[in-house]
């Protein structure tokens, strides 16, 4: 029941995180001041998870990884607010990182509800979806939709970055499930 | 001199040509000792990589890892025997490598380097 129970909440997330990318690729152009506020929303929500990990996690390796997401977004929006900074634009909601914020609240309930391995596996299967959603986002959306050439080389600059976080994700995600 | 030391001096000489051949052809090479200086070669680590991630180099050369990405990396012996600590943007770690080295960075488990030594 257990199982299936957590089938139906993984399934429904990962739907959510492709109707979120299906929606960003159909929504209206995004200017630079939203591509932005993306950019921030999206790294800003990975550092809350692998807070949320450092919190509950005694797993060595789930701690190492959620440090690195730490210290690598952080990285990532300081390089985002120096730029727009620069460019003198101020970062503008929009409806692509109200839905990324939505979605992260409802993980960030499934997340606090788990505890012990049960949350380490959470956690990193999160962390392997929700680098891949971000990927075919910067891919698929940011960049092609940037206008500006330093923003577009931004993510082109936290795009390997990303992949290899989901590389590394997924290294975590076949130790803990074996 | 005498017949008996010219052809004692002959065959020492005969000798001594024919042993240089041998050694000649089994390669062997007289040990001279390495006067070179020691190279120092520059790994870059960008876009999440070692660049070059496979180097070769003479005993005794030193080889300096340089972070030109935005993310912080370390260079961490495989078995985490020795690490150079954080290198934050632009920050540099020098080693002399006296044997052949597997590293990777312990913040980015799947990048990988190695440092082959090699006589020229």
């Amino acid at each position: 029941m257990k199982t299936i129970l957590k089938s139906k909440v993984w399934a429904s997330i990962v739907m959510l995180l492709i109707a979120a990318i299906g929606f960003a690729q159909q929504a209206p152009q995004l200017n630079d001041a939203e591509i932005a506020h993306v950019a921030v929303v999206a790294n800003q929500i990975d550092i809350d998870y692998a807070k949320i990990a450092m919190d509950r996690s005694k797993n060595p390796e789930v701690r190492e990884f959620a440090q690195t997401m730490i210290a690598d977004h952080n990285a990532i929006i300081e390089q985002a607010v120096a730029l727009v900074t620069k460019l003198g634009v101020e970062p503008q909601d929009n409806a692509v990182s109200q839905s990324l914020l939505k979605q992260a609240e409802a993980t960030t309930k499934m997340l606090k509800a788990a505890k012990g391995a049960a949350f380490d596996k959470a956690y990193v299967d999160n962390e392997v979806a929700y680098h891949q959603a971000v990927i075919d986002a910067v891919k698929g959306v940011l960049i092609p939709q940037s206008q500006n050439a330093e923003l577009k080389a931004l993510l082109k600059v936290a795009l390997p970055i990303l992949e290899t976080h989901l590389g590394h994700a997924k290294m975590a995600q076949s130790k803990i499930s074996k | 001199m005498s017949l008996f030391y010219k052809s004692a001096t002959l065959f020492s000489c005969f000798l001594v040509v024919l042993l240089g051949i041998f050694l000649v052809s089994t390669g062997f090479k007289p040990e001279t000792p390495n006067t070179e200086a020691p190279v120092t070669h520059v790994v870059t680590i960008h876009q999440m990589k070692f660049d070059p991630e496979k180097l070769v180099v003479k005993k005794g050369d030193v080889v300096q890892w340089v972070n030109k990405d935005i993310v912080p990396h370390d260079v961490t012996e495989i078995n985490k025997k020795w690490t150079s600590k954080i290198l934050e943007k632009d920050a540099k770690y020098k080693k002399v490598i006296t044997e052949n080295l597997n590293y990777f960075c312990s913040l980015h488990v799947i990048m990988k380097g190695s440092v082959t030594v090699k006589n020229h």
